[in-house]
């Protein structure tokens, strides 16, 4: 098959396959998720705030410091339902909110939601009653595929982006601060996505079930964070536990080699954070150990991280197509 | 100089197993050892019990699954080229199409997977729509689809391509009266046009009306390969017998 013959063939598997998710309840289960994520954001409003100068933390008479509750505004939530106070500028109350929403509603809850909603597309298309007439078309078995998982990304990256952009111009109009980095978690959630949806892949070219990719794929994402966190919490341990006995060097290595051998989503929510500039902001991942351990002792390789996250899902792709190509209908 | 005519399909010492058991170990033997072909413009007939292996060699002629042993070719080249699928059209007996589709949706959808130039494809939709009886339904949900209309959308998508070879694995399921009437003037159309069909059906009056020749396969075996007269006569006394008498002579 020549170049144009490829590009045309994909382009109509792309197609079909976002035009059977936006079919489906799932666009709109995700849409409505979204919706909420969305409405949040927008009731939300902040009152008061100031930037505190390091003397205004004292009482000018006494040289005391000056009792906790003395605030300088108020954040409310839900369109005033919830309300509570802060005691500095406005902004890092706000980029507080960014991060919950890049890192744990997008990264972390939006990534599973994902993966569970979308496990069904390739299984069902590669049911034997679907695909036998499909595969008999010229068409190549691995482009088939290919199709299908790209069609898949477009479709969850549509969402990302109406969840990011969403969130993002609701939060900006509700409280005036805009954090344009917050927008660099649609390509990030993209891509750990891709990453982790090679594997659902794999498990639907072997099994050809919805069942087998649901929990196949929210356990092989349970693994990579498992092992991003080992990795880093390995790396690291002997030098936050001087005291206590240490981790042998087989135990890091083997931490290594899963680490740099399969997807790193807390690696992918550390850069987003980075880009956010969220130093000031708690309850973010790189502010926690071991973490804030790894990144200051410079092990921590944001291009490597990305470069051999890239790996991952091309094998895994490569070896679906690989087990489709050999498989009776 | 004579120009030699390529044979659309041709099997030969053709056997296949499938995988059995637990642990995959033990084989089941699905065709074992057929040899024929099926010639340019001839309409071949493949009959045989369930579970005899027709499907499996039709499978095998649309690289749906690979042999274990021999060599399938299509157009005089290994099945595994898929370059030849496009000139060939496939009626599957059972079509589970995408249900979120259209009629006409779906044709544009399968023509482009068949590699035919857009414009092409949406040219011959209506068409095509027109001759199996769907033109009033063409911007209809396929999930809206009966049976019957489902298997007509299936002769449809086969006919895109202008198919040399149509295969049609019992392609009369669900079909009502007129549904079979088209059939048959498809199979009569595309051999008026030189062209090949090959016929895999239960029904027997369907057989006897198309076939210029046929393949009796059971348990895996070839075990009659000529034309419909030769099966028809009984070898024996030399009289003639109807299909369902002389098919039972292999089936038992």
């Amino acid at each position: 098959m020549d170049a144009p013959a490829v590009l045309y063939a994909l382009r109509w598997l792309i197609h079909d396959t976002f035009r059977q998710a936006l079919n489906s309840r799932v666009f709109w289960i995700m849409l409505g998720l979204s919706g909420l994520c969305i409405l949040f954001c927008a009731g939300v409003s902040i009152e008061g705030g100031a930037e505190r100068d390091y003397n205004e933390f004292f009482d000018p008479k006494s040289g005391e410091l000056i009792k906790p509750g003395s605030t300088s505004g108020h954040v409310s939530l839900l369109f005033g339902v919830f309300r509570y106070s802060f005691s500095r500028h406005v902004e890092p109350e706000v980029l507080f909110l960014y991060s919950i929403f890049a890192s744990w509603v997008g990264g972390t809850l939006g990534i599973l939601v994902a993966l569970v909603w979308t496990a069904g597309f390739v299984p069902e298309a590669l049911q034997p009653s679907a695909a036998s007439v499909l595969l008999a078309k010229p068409v190549p078995r691995w482009l088939f595929l290919t199709g299908k998982y790209l069609g898949v990304i477009c479709f969850i990256a549509l969402h990302v982006t109406i969840f990011f952009v969403g969130t993002w111009l609701a939060l900006g109009f509700s409280t005036g601060v805009w954090q344009g980095e917050y927008l660099l978690g649609i390509p990030l959630m993209i891509f750990q996505f891709a990453a982790i949806f090679s594997f659902t892949v794999l498990i639907a070219v072997l099994f050809r079930s919805t069942m087998a990719c649901v929990i196949g794929g929210v356990f092989f994402w349970l693994v990579c964070y498992a092992l991003n966190y080992g990795r880093h919490f390995a790396v690291v341990y002997n030098e936050l536990n001087p005291a206590g006995p240490e981790l042998s060097s087989l135990t890091i290595g083997i931490a290594d080699l899963g680490y740099w051998l399969l997807p790193k989503p807390i690696d992918l929510t550390i850069l987003l954070e980075r880009s956010m500039n969220l130093a000031d902001v708690k309850m973010t991942i790189e502010s926690q150990q071991p973490f804030k351990q790894v990144l200051g002792a410079g092990h921590f390789h944001p291009a490597l991280s990305l470069l051999s996250s890239c790996l991952f899902p091309i094998f895994s792709l490569w070896a679906a197509a690989s087990q489709l190509a050999k498989t009776d209908y | 100089m004579t120009m030699q005519i390529q044979p659309v399909a041709q099997f030969m010492e053709v056997v296949k197993d499938y995988p059995r058991g637990t642990l995959g170990l033990d084989r089941l033997r699905a065709v074992d050892g057929v040899s024929f072909q099926i010639e340019a413009g001839e309409i071949f007939g493949l009959l045989g019990p369930n579970r005899a292996g027709k499907t499996t060699l039709v499978k095998m002629l649309l690289a749906l699954c690979q042999p274990t042993q021999g060599k399938v070719l299509r157009f005089g080249r290994p099945s595994d080229e898929r370059a030849t699928l496009k000139r060939v059209g496939y009626v599957h007996e059972n079509q589970a199409f995408p249900r979120y589709l259209t009629a006409r949706a779906l044709l544009e959808f399968y023509g482009a997977l068949s590699l035919i130039p857009e414009e092409t494809v949406k040219a011959r939709v209506p068409t095509l729509l027109n001759r199996v009886g769907l033109a009033d339904r063409a911007e209809e949900p396929i999930a809206r689809f009966s049976k019957g209309m489902v298997q007509r959308l299936g002769i449809a998508q086969a006919l895109l391509s202008e198919p040399d070879l149509l295969v049609f694995d019992e392609p009369s399921e669900g079909l009502d009266l007129v549904g079979r009437e088209m059939v048959r003037d498809l199979v009569q159309a595309q051999k008026q046009q030189g062209k090949s069909v090959l016929f895999v059906s239960h029904v027997l009056s369907e057989v006897e009306r198309f076939c210029d020749r046929i393949g009796v396969i059971v348990a895996g075996k070839l075990v009659h390969l000529g034309t419909l007269a030769d099966l028809l006569r009984d070898p024996q006394s030399g009289a003639l017998r109807s299909l369902e008498t002389a098919l039972q002579g292999f089936y038992k």
